[in-house]
């Protein structure tokens, strides 16, 4: 029998083959070149989530925030650090991220919103981040990039939001901002963020050129950093879609788990409507399966934060109705069928396995508050659930728990916590343009304030709303400065109109004090104006609540706009930055706030500290929250469209007719021709008539 | 590419995302496909399915799906920034997934849907992109050796008209022959040019291109008969063993 060829193997051979063992083991073993230590690298994010669900003011909504925190690592704070390639599954850091910061060294951080939908704060309330008196204090005191954050936690405006921070040159001084070069290190910055975030994220990156940005400075406030200030610019698009490419960009990009455990489409699959289930992932992959559920919400908002040391944030908010919001799952609308298509499966429920905290934060509303129909008794209402989710079966629970009483369940009537129809928010904002019967190119701009402060309770417990106004006007839209009247309609408590003559309900008016002004002109196609008005609110001790509202009326004029500045569906309109309105007030204990509870501040710990909007030690609330007003479409003066081609048909006319009659009259040559001389017929015709034949025609 | 505008052309978008759903179940990733959206259909006010974009009246298929990338959407698409992205006459700051990143080996497929006409296809109801400029971008993209195939498919009403610009056998011969091009395009069996352009249109001049699949539902067409007899035509193939003649 043949002995096998290896055994014939020579030993000089196998020596050869020992060492190109050895050196691939060392090879495999050896570290990186650039000297990373990636090991130390891979472990340094962590990323939780956080599901929060709470109950709208007016009981009949539910308020779902999904939350997806990914903290920095330690060397993404330098801007010159080195860019290690970092493999995605070795590091919870998105790299698409890392990749955003590395060629962009002067950002600091961004934020990024898409909403749709409107959010009606007159009855749902205002979002609370229960932070209190105490909290306010210290976001003022924090670095601009927790401000930032802190910001993208409130309310966001319709259609999309992007803010960036970004680093002064290292030579610049505040003195340089308006300057040539500033602006020129602004421009080059932004673009580099919008067009990388426009790439992955789906935003229309090219609209949010110089005419809809406005410059601020943020300052660094109390705390010390490396950088004293930081230059802010932000962008509106009021127009902006929120669709299901944006949310899957979140989703691939950003998120880990989000896009795990998926079957993925196979050859021959028709579409894209894949029938693929959400296997695990824990919340980032299962609740951010359908995209159905949240875009058919009434309300929702997709938000991405990115910062070099503050970490990463991406928030999915939505608000149902209850009778949506069952379970969970329900909420979300997994489960959800569309038209026919087959709903998305959870076939097996398991945990991401890099998130190092999943829990589920429940404030009391429906969920808890289940009142038996003959009870007359108020029932105490208890604080808010936060439950840790631990293994998958946790999860499963968690998902298809019941979120209200059943519906089959007669015995109990759910109510909701806020139960105070006159409960309302103190301060809410709307906005309108009326154009002149008699010039339509003009027009009033009229900002209505409505307030209803409670009477203050003694100076201990006063009643004080702080209200700051921000308008972006774009170019087109020309204000007169001149033209701003304020003035103050209060219904006091019957209801009735008051003006300044009725003594009887002055009492009931609070007082009015302007705080400040400030204003932006335009530059024609290059920046918006801006306005800002500073002004409080102060109820007094008279009989409440002190209702009202505060006008702020100024002159517009709409520019009649250059051809090609129309957008293609110009008889659409022009949509107007929503305003903003950032309101701080301090009312007495016990009024009826109409918040919602959002959630819990991320202490460094970890640990939760469930706060509502808490009382101060003078026994009165601290409020803040922010509020936008809707999109405003103004319709602007409209050229006739189809004016170039006319004048360009009939000039051309003109012209070709003009130098036909001129070419033929200067260039055409008149020749005559001589006569031919006469065929053989005609002589023989004109023989016979003894005449000389007629000459032919030519 | 679906170049329209407003709720009424819901049929292109959904043609686009059609042939977007088709390359992808055949394999091909995200990273190099391009979808130019003139208009949210999806997540439009009017659509009774929010977030969802279906082709055929069972309703069975959602085109956008879960995963859905849109490359550029809403006015972003112009006949501008289409015909850079062809010849990649970019800004340097516009990332890759936002560039036809193909060179000379690649097989890139061109799909327009849109309204068009005589020579003409028009973008974002305010705009045209003419045949001589979409041909003079492919004879470009192809001195600049951006594919080695180009399959052109134009939907439109008149689409055989906006394939009448591109260089006859001769023009491209003498082309490919100026630019240095014509050793390497010369096929060696029978010494003829190949400029690796293959073009279909829907309809030819003076006639129209029809809609099919009305659905009472979301009220309007849901396709174009030529995308749809087209992708059935498609599903049919062995992905493995298809060739242009089976289609």
């Amino acid at each position: 029998m043949r002995r096998p060829s290896f055994c014939r193997a020579s030993l000089p051979g196998l020596a050869l083959v020992g060492w190109l063992v050895l050196v691939l083991v060392g090879l495999v073993t050896a570290d990186a070149p650039s000297g990373v230590d990636f090991r130390a690298a891979a472990s340094s994010s962590t990323f939780r989530e956080q599901l929060v669900i709470s109950p709208t003011a007016d009981g009949l909504h539910t308020f779902l925030r999904a939350e997806f925190l990914i903290s920095s690592p330690a060397d993404l704070a330098h801007a010159d650090a080195p860019n290690p390639r970092q493999h995605y599954r070795s590091d919870v850091y998105p790299a698409a991220v890392r990749q955003i910061f590395h060629l962009n060294p002067h950002l600091e951080a961004a934020a990024l919103t898409f909403s749709q939908g409107q959010f009606m704060l007159s009855e749902w309330g205002a979002l609370d981040l229960g932070h209190g008196a105490a909290g306010q204090a210290a976001q003022r005191a924090a670095s601009p990039a927790r401000r930032l954050l802190l910001q993208s936690q409130e309310l966001v405006p319709t259609g999309s939001r992007l803010v960036g921070l970004f680093r002064p040159s290292a030579t610049s001084t505040p003195a340089d901002i308006g300057t040539a070069s500033m602006d020129a290190h602004l421009d080059a910055s932004w673009s580099g963020l919008t067009n990388i975030l426009g790439g992955l994220f789906c935003v229309s990156s090219h609209d949010m050129t110089s005419e809809r940005v406005v410059d601020s400075v943020f300052e660094a406030g109390e705390s010390p950093g490396p950088t004293a200030w930081l230059l802010s610019r932000s962008s509106m698009l009021p127009r902006e879609s929120s669709c299901t490419e944006n949310l899957s960009a979140l989703r691939r990009w950003v998120l880990p788990c989000a896009v795990s455990g998926e079957m993925p489409l196979g050859p021959g699959a028709a579409g894209l409507g894949d029938r693929g289930v959400a296997s695990g992932g824990g919340l980032a992959g299962i609740l951010l399966s359908s995209p159905h559920g949240i875009f058919s919400a009434p309300w929702h908002s997709l938000s991405l934060f990115l910062s070099r040391t503050e970490g990463i944030r991406v928030a999915v908010d939505l608000v149902v109705p209850n009778s949506r919001a069952r379970t969970i799952k329900q909420a979300w609308g997994i489960g959800m069928q569309v038209a026919n298509v087959p709903p998305v499966a959870v076939s097996h429920v398991s945990l991401c396995p890099v998130a190092s905290s999943s829990r589920v934060l429940i404030f009391p509303g429906l969920a808890t508050t289940k009142v038996a129909a003959t009870a007359t008794a108020a029932m105490a209402v208890p604080g808010p659930t936060l439950r840790e989710i631990t293994t998958a079966e946790d999860l499963a629970a968690m998902l298809d728990a019941r979120l209200g009483p059943a519906e089959e369940d007669t015995s109990v009537e759910a109510v909701p916590l806020h139960g105070d129809a006159a409960g309302r928010l103190p301060i809410l904002v709307e906005r309108s343009l009326t154009s002149d019967l008699s010039d339509q190119g003009s027009g009033l701009l009229v900002t209505r304030i409505l307030f209803r402060l409670p009477a203050s309770d003694g100076p201990d417990a006063p009643s004080i709303c702080h209200v700051r106004l921000d308008d972006v006007l774009p170019w087109f839209l020309v204000p007169f400065l001149h033209t701003l009247r304020h003035s103050m309609v209060s219904t006091g408590t019957s209801g009735s109109a008051s003006g300044a003559g009725d003594a009887a309900l002055a009492s009931s008016r609070p007082d009015f004090r302007l705080e400040g002004l400030a204003f932006a002109p335009a530059v024609p196609e290059h920046s918006p104006a801006q306005l800002r008005i500073d002004f409080t609110l102060a109820a007094g001790a008279g009989p409440g609540p002190h209702e009202g509202e505060v006008l702020f009326e100024m002159r517009v004029r709409k520019r009649f706009i250059h051809i090609d500045l129309h957008p293609p569906d110009a008889n659409r309109g022009f949509e107007i930055f929503p305003s903003e309105v950032q309101v701080e007030c301090q009312l007495p204990a016990g009024h009826d706030a109409r918040l919602i509870p959002t959630g819990l501040a991320w202490p460094a710990d970890g640990a939760a500290s469930p706060a509502m909007a808490s009382s101060t030690p003078s026994g009165s609330v601290a409020l803040r929250y922010r509020a936008f007003t809707r999109p405003l479409l103004v319709y602007l003066p409209l050229p006739d469209f189809s004016m170039p081609f006319n004048v360009i048909a009939g000039t051309s006319t003109v012209i070709a007719l003009f130098f036909g009659y001129m070419f033929n009259h200067l260039v055409r040559a008149v020749v005559v021709k001589p006569a031919r001389s006469a065929g053989l017929k005609a002589r023989l015709g004109g023989l016979l008539r003894r005449r000389p034949a007629p000459p032919a025609a030519s | 590419v679906c170049t329209s505008r407003f709720w009424f052309n819901y049929r292109h978008v959904s043609n686009a995302l059609a042939v977007y759903g088709a390359a992808r179940a055949a394999g091909v990733p995200d990273s190099r496909v391009l979808v130019l959206l003139a208009d949210d259909a999806g997540c439009n006010a009017r659509n009774v399915f929010p977030a969802a974009v279906f082709d055929h009246p069972s309703l069975s298929r959602d085109l956008l799906g879960r995963h859905a990338e849109v490359d550029y959407r809403g006015y972003s698409v112009t006949v501008d920034a289409f015909l850079r992205l062809l010849t990649d006459r970019l800004p340097a700051s516009v990332p890759a997934s936002r560039r036809l990143l193909s060179d000379s080996a690649s097989n890139v497929l061109l799909y327009l849907t849109g309204h068009g006409g005589d020579h003409f296809l028009k973008f974002q109801d305010a705009d045209e992109l003419t045949a001589t400029a979409l041909s003079e971008a492919i004879i470009q993209m192809r001195l600049l050796q951006r594919f080695h195939r180009l399959f052109l498919m134009v939907d439109t009403c008149q689409a055989g008209t906006m394939l009448e610009g591109l260089p006859s056998p001769k023009e491209a011969a003498d082309l490919l022959d100026r630019a240095g091009l014509a050793a390497a395009a010369r096929d060696p069996t029978d010494g003829s040019l190949d400029f690796g352009v293959i073009a279909a249109g829907s309809a030819r001049r003076s006639q129209n291109s029809y809609s099919i699949h009305s659905d009472s539902t979301v009220g309007l067409s849901l396709s174009d008969r030529f995308t749809s007899i087209l992708l059935e035509s498609v599903n049919k193939l062995s992905p493995k063993r298809a060739s242009l003649m089976d289609l």
